[in-house]
């Protein structure tokens, strides 16, 4: 595949402060569905406005093409934005905001007639040329941004996090359109995203980050089954994280307990990570169970209960289908293949237990971080 | 950090710095800053300029005959007594317009969109005229035998003797500045939310309740604004006071004035001086209350 | 709205509008008048229009205002991008602050400021003007930038700021960006700060005053300098203009902006979206019509100031004090102007302008900001210019007309030699009372003056010099006096006077006479008769000269920073000839020292019989007398002395 896009050590910082970007290398290749996921300050937005032209580097090069484009200004990148809150021009009407970019380039009027049509039934908004901006749904406006930024055929559309104004039914639609668009125009789409579940449902590839640094770069299969660290298994999806010593190849002990793993390579005794998924947990009565444990709470969420289980301290969080009752002594099995080492980091014992764990906290973090955006 | 500051940062910006900020900052530094530091050097320099605090001290210690109701005379500080006149008549005025600016700015604001325009163009129309003919205007109203006492004696009333008095140099100051008062008033006002009021009534609060405790904190930025736009010009005015204070009003402007006419260059800058200072520690403490005022409310 | 908000609206602008109603009313008044209203009549309107000064002054008035209005909204608009892409706080609240000082510094404070600035600033260089229309123009500009910037500040927060962004991203260059996407979104705040500097330019007297320079006067400071003669209800009539033409264009507007709202609300209906696009068009139009409008005036005044084959005169006078062509007189500067390009073959342009006092005068003058090449002061003020070196000797080859000027006012004492002088006018102070409210028996001498049955009915006058030699006739006492002593009594004769006065006058004794408002005053000799025009029907002005009082003389003479000698020779040789000595003497009501005039028999017929003998008082020995009673110019010691003793007055 070929390369368009390359990222070369670079870092980037404000006023002096703390690096937002440190040290980043990262290669994205034509025809690819790439998603930027992160916590809200992570450096996702300013690794995209970087390679939007919006920003330079401290240090380090943008390579475009071969080509180095540190230096290039936004308007002279073949690169479009989806901005997160549309930029639409309220000034300018459906079409003419569409036709923008075009006109820019001194494109003939006819020509400008027939893409712009093109482009709005690509998003399906034929018939609202002549409608104002201002006046159209979220949903709409989203597709005219969309539209706008393909109508110039641009090599790479960034989008910054352009789904979160959205409900979450218009949300789910949105991901189905953009990953068919994408299909259809062959345009490689950088898009940015603090959902782990759009990320997941929608790239060829995601790139895991925080403060500033790329944790893990993979396909949403790899990085959920596979995370490199603490931080990206709490990250994407819900886990359990243990402390836990490498006994020997596939031979790790956790809990006060030994259990058969697939993982190997690791040094004799060495202090790991384990990861466990809630839903590879398996609840079996007292007798057979290999740890057993004291159930504190039960979440019925429609498909599965979510239960919060008490074994020797540490609070596991399972999904079941089976009920289980609250202060009810269980027996948990863990099969080898649910059971995922990872070396020791500095995100090591930050996450993974559910000790404080609570739904509506979860919400709560989740609207600070909307907030912090705007 | 965030991503705040990310979103209006950017090489682009940096540029545009330059191209944009720069012609201003150039103005404002030669234009602004600089002729300030004229004042404060002429006010603290002699004819030769070379250093003197004679200006200053002559502000403080200069003293004058004043004769006083009963006929006898009294030592007065002459500029001290001119100041606090002006300080005094401006801060009248000022309220007078809060008063009568306040009500009608909150009838504006709920107008609707068509009056509210058609009002700000009533207000905005005077200032079109030029302020010397309008206050000359005032004159020939005022006077004994002018149009407001015609109109009185028309209708058997007694007459009123007001040119030449106080009263006539506040109504003209109150006349020129009023629009510098209702429109900061009506801006703010025009932002507030109905429904901030509607809720203060549900939760119980009277008429003159919501006034208090709701409007009025609400709109305290507005009120500074425009004592700040009504303040600073009625202090220093030289004109209406000639006018219509039948010259017998002498307020720190005419001081001022005359003291240039005077070709007395370096104490007119000292009295400008002075004025500047003491109108900077007004507004510092204005600022400062406000400040508290409205952390308090919140 | 509730009909109590109703009424108290309806008061207040009431309130606001009075004055304007009573300018309204009283430009259409046949007398002179601007308080007793005699009768209908267009007179003030037809004087307005043959009025070429005052009508060069609105010119100017309107050309800085826009000019003003447009250079601040252009750098005030980029100053506020700029602002807002501060990221910097302490930076931002700097330039908050800096923003606000011309908003919270009183203008005096501003216009001092800059004018002091200027001042120096052209003593640095070497200029011999620092003070013209480019200076004025900076002042303007400096006072405007703060509304446009915060009427723009505000819309460019609430604009998505992503949208230059957008822009750019779509292929715009930033400037471009800014042109198409930022300019439409803020324009509404453009357009208010615009419009909100062109109103504060036009309405400005305060910074004007202390920043005008020659050759460019506007509006306000023509009307402030009006004070040794009247405010005339021509200003009035102009006033009514400015009104009218105010009020159409903002119901033009208002009626293009309903047009626009139709317009918005049927794009509603899906139906009109081209008539939006009308409508925006229009007012891009109408903002681009009056750019370049005011773009081409302002190129043409500076085409014309630099247009080489015009040489230019500038020409410093009091207010009122040439004829100007109204009431079919003889505009008298208009026929100099075509006389020299009739004569010499080469245009001139005369840039007059005018003061309000002689200190006014001698103050700009002295501050080396300006530069004119004939000026009209008063005697004292001569003698003072002389002492200081200010006045060019004369060449009297180049104005033959001198000739004419009569014997006995030639070889005065301020210019004994007659070397730097040419007398334009002379006068007498004299007592004016109205006869229907002072006894007979009480006339005669300066006493009327301090008669307390006239309490509250006398004015005096507003100028200590003035003033104080009332009192200083009435006691006997040389006007001249170095005795600091004598000045003392004459204040406490001044204090006594005092509680008598109903006010201190100096162009308002007009009115104030006229309307009947008070009874005694002291005033120039002609006045009297333009007084007596417009009296009320209950009023009977008359008048009388006291023992001793003042006489005057204004004389035209070149300042050492004249840059046209010559010329500025020829303009006063012009000003002695026959007609246009008349037009002026006739026109200023004063006594002429040309024997063109007061021998001429048409002068005499149209001044009448009782006029001449008021204004050309018989004297023996004119010289003597003149040169015992003429104010002198006073020590800058005794000045300083005089004016404290006058402010101490001025307080009680």
């Amino acid at each position: 595949m070929k390369k368009i896009i390359e990222l070369k050590n670079i870092t980037k910082s404000f006023d002096g402060e703390q690096p937002v970007l440190d040290n980043i290398d990262l290669d994205i290749y034509d025809n690819e569905f790439l998603t930027l996921l992160g916590p809200s300050g992570c450096g996702k937005t300013t690794l995209l406005r970087l390679i939007g032209g919006f920003e330079t580097p401290d240090s380090g090069d943008i390579i475009f093409l071969g080509d180095r484009i540190n230096d290039v200004p936004p308007y002279k990148r073949n690169v479009n934005t989806v901005f997160q809150k549309y930029a639409l021009f309220p000034h300018l009407n459906v079409f003419d905001n569409v036709a923008f970019p075009l006109r820019e380039k001194k494109v003939p009027k006819e020509e400008i007639e027939a893409k712009v049509h093109e482009m709005l039934s690509l998003v399906a908004l034929k018939g609202f040329e002549k409608r104002s901006v201002t006046r159209l749904s979220g949903g709409q406006q989203q597709r005219v941004a969309i539209a706008r930024a393909l109508v110039a055929h641009p090599q790479v559309l960034l989008l910054d996090e352009p789904l979160g104004a959205l409900d979450l039914k218009l949300r789910k639609d949105m991901q189905v359109e953009l990953k068919k668009i994408q299909k259809q125009t062959g345009i490689t789409f950088i898009f940015v995203t603090h959902d782990q579940e759009e990320a997941l449902s929608m790239s060829d590839t995601v790139v895991v980050m925080s403060e500033g640094k790329i944790h893990q770069i993979g396909t949403p299969v790899d990085i959920y089954n596979e995370p490199v660290n603490a931080f990206v298994a709490d990250f994407i999806g819900e886990s359990n994280i243990l402390d836990g010593v490498m006994l020997e190849d596939y031979k790790v002990r956790f809990s006060g307990q030994t259990f058969q793993c697939l993982d190997k390579e690791f040094m004799k005794n060495e202090p790991v990570d384990v990861v466990v998924r809630p839903e590879d947990v398996d609840i079996v009565p007292v007798e057979k169970g290999q740890l057993i444990g004291v159930v504190t709470s039960v979440t019925f969420l429609g498909v599965h209960y979510e239960i919060i289980v008490d074994v020797n301290g540490f609070k596991w969080m399972i999904q079941t289908t089976d009920f289980v009752d609250v202060d009810e002594r269980i027996g948990i099995v863990l099969e080898p293949d649910a059971i995922h080492i990872m070396k020791k980091s500095e995100y090591s014992n930050l996450y993974g237990d559910y000790s404080s764990f609570s739904n509506e906290l979860d919400e709560l973090s989740e609207l600070e971080e909307e907030d912090e955006d705007e | 950090m965030t991503n705040k500051k990310t979103r209006s940062g950017g090489r682009v910006a940096k540029t545009s710095y330059y191209a944009t900020l720069g012609p201003y900052s150039l103005w404002a530094m030669f234009f602004i800053l600089v002729p300030l530091v004229f004042v404060a050097y002429y006010a603290f320099t002699d004819n030769n300029f070379n250093f003197t605090l004679e200006h200053i001290q002559r502000f403080f210690t200069a003293t004058s005959q004043v004769i006083q109701e009963d006929g006898s005379s009294k030592e007065v500080y002459t500029y001290l007594v001119i100041f606090w006149r002006s300080l005094k008549l401006a801060v009248i005025s000022t309220l007078i317009c809060l008063v009568l600016a306040y009500p009608l700015a909150y009838i504006m604001a709920r107008a609707d969109a068509k009056t509210q325009k058609t009002f700000m163009t009533i207000i905005m129309i005077p200032m079109w005229m030029n302020f010397l003919i309008r206050t000359y205007a005032w004159m020939t109203i005022l006077q004994d035998t002018g149009i407001l006492n015609n109109f009185l004696t028309f209708f058997h009333l007694p007459g009123v003797h007001i040119i030449g008095t106080e009263a006539a140099v506040v109504i003209g100051m109150v006349y020129d500045y009023l629009p510098y008062m209702v429109l900061p008033l009506f801006s703010i006002m025009a932002k507030m939310d109905v429904k901030l009021i509607e809720a203060a009534r549900d939760l119980g609060c009277n008429g003159f309740g919501v006034l208090r405790r709701v409007i009025w904190p609400l709109s305290l930025p507005g009120v500074i604004n425009g004592v700040t736009m009504v303040l600073i010009p009625s202090v220093s005015t030289f004109y209406i006071s000639q006018k219509l204070g039948d010259g017998k009003f002498f307020l720190i402007g005419d001081a001022i004035e005359s003291q240039y006419v005077a070709n007395n260059l370096h104490f007119a800058a000292a009295m400008a001086f002075i004025l500047m200072v003491v109108l900077l520690v007004c507004m510092g403490i204005m600022q400062v209350l406000t400040n508290r005022h409205v952390e308090g409310g919140k | 709205m509730k009909p109590a908000a109703k009424i108290y609206t309806a008061l207040i602008f009431l309130f606001l509008f009075a004055p304007i109603i009573i300018l309204l009313v009283f430009s259409f008044n046949s007398s002179n008048s601007l308080s007793v209203f005699e009768g209908f009549s267009l007179y003030w309107y037809k004087e307005l229009f043959h009025d070429t000064n005052t009508l060069g002054a609105l010119k100017n008035t309107l050309v800085l205002a826009l000019a003003a209005s447009i250079l601040s909204t252009i750098m005030g608009t980029a100053a506020a991008v700029g602002i807002n892409k501060l990221r910097n706080k302490a930076l931002q609240n700097t330039y908050n602050t800096v923003t606000n000082i011309p908003m919270t510094n009183p203008d005096i404070i501003t216009g001092i400021s800059l004018m002091l600035m200027f001042v120096f600033a052209g003593r640095l260089m070497g200029l011999s003007t620092s003070l013209n229309f480019w200076t004025m123009l900076i002042a303007h500009i400096t006072f405007c930038l703060p509304y446009v910037i915060l009427q723009v500040l505000p819309k460019l927060r609430q604009m998505d700021k992503s949208l230059p962004e957008a822009a750019m991203d779509l292929g715009c260059p930033p400037f471009r960006a800014f042109l198409k996407v930022e300019l439409p979104e803020i324009l509404p705040g453009v357009l208010s700060g615009m419009i909100m500097a062109f109103t504060l330019s036009l309405d400005d007297f305060v910074i004007s005053y202390f920043t005008a320079g020659n050759g460019f006067e506007t509006l306000p400071i023509r009307i402030y300098s009006m004070t040794k003669k009247t405010v005339t209800p021509k200003m009035y009539a102009l006033a009514t203009i400015i009104f009218f033409v105010i009020l159409a264009l903002l119901l033009i507007t208002n009626l293009m902006d309903d047009n626009d709202e139709e317009a918005k609300e049927r794009r509603a209906a899906k139906k009109a979206h081209r008539q939006h696009h009308l409508g925006n068009r229009g007012k891009e139009l109408i903002a681009g019509g009056v750019i370049a409008l005011a773009l081409v005036v302002v190129g043409a005044v500076s085409f014309l100031g630099n247009n080489a084959d015009t040489v230019e005169l500038n020409v410093y006078n009091w207010g009122e004090y040439i004829s100007d062509g109204s009431d079919d007189s003889l505009d008298t500067i208009k026929a100099f102007e075509e006389w020299y390009e009739e004569e010499y073959g080469q245009k001139v342009k005369v840039n007059y302008s005018t003061f309000a006092s002689n200190e006014d005068m001698y103050a700009k003058l002295k501050s080396g900001a300006v530069s004119y090449d004939v000026i009209i002061p008063s005697d004292y003020m001569i003698a003072r210019l002389i002492s200081e070196d200010m006045l060019l000797p004369l060449n009297f080859d180049h104005i033959p007309n001198y000739q004419y000027i009569g014997e006995q006012y030639r070889g005065l004492y301020y210019d004994p030699d007659d070397l730097y002088t040419v007398p334009y006018t002379y006068g007498v102070i004299g007592v004016i009372y109205d006869a229907n409210v002072v006894d007979e028996a009480d006339i005669g001498g300066w006493d009327l003056l301090w008669n307390e049955k006239y309490s509250r009915s006398i004015v005096q006058f507003n100028n200590p010099r003035d003033a104080f030699g009332t009192a200083m006739y009435k006691l006997g006492i040389d006007v001249n006096t170095t005795d600091k002593s004598q000045w003392d009594r004459a204040l406490d004769e001044l204090m006594q006077q005092r509680p008598l006065v109903k006010a201190y006058v100096m162009d308002e004794i007009f009115n104030t006479l006229q309307s009947g408002e008070a009874s005694i005053g002291a005033y120039y000799a002609g006045d009297y008769f333009i007084m007596q025009e417009g009296q009320a029907d209950d009023v009977d002005l008359q008048f009388y000269y006291p023992d001793e009082t003042n006489y005057f003389f204004d004389a035209m003479c070149i300042p050492s920073c004249a840059e046209n000698q010559e010329l500025a020779e020829i303009f006063i040789n012009f000003m002695l000839s026959e007609e246009a000595a008349i037009a002026n003497a006739e026109y200023i009501c004063y006594a002429s020292p040309n024997s063109l005039v007061y021998e001429s028999e048409t002068y005499i017929e149209d001044m009448g019989e009782e006029a001449i003998a008021i204004l050309y008082p018989p004297m023996d020995h004119f010289d003597e007398k003149y040169n015992h009673l003429a104010y002198r110019n006073l020590s800058d010691d005794m000045l300083s002395y005089m004016n404290t003793l006058w402010e101490g007055l001025k307080i009680n």
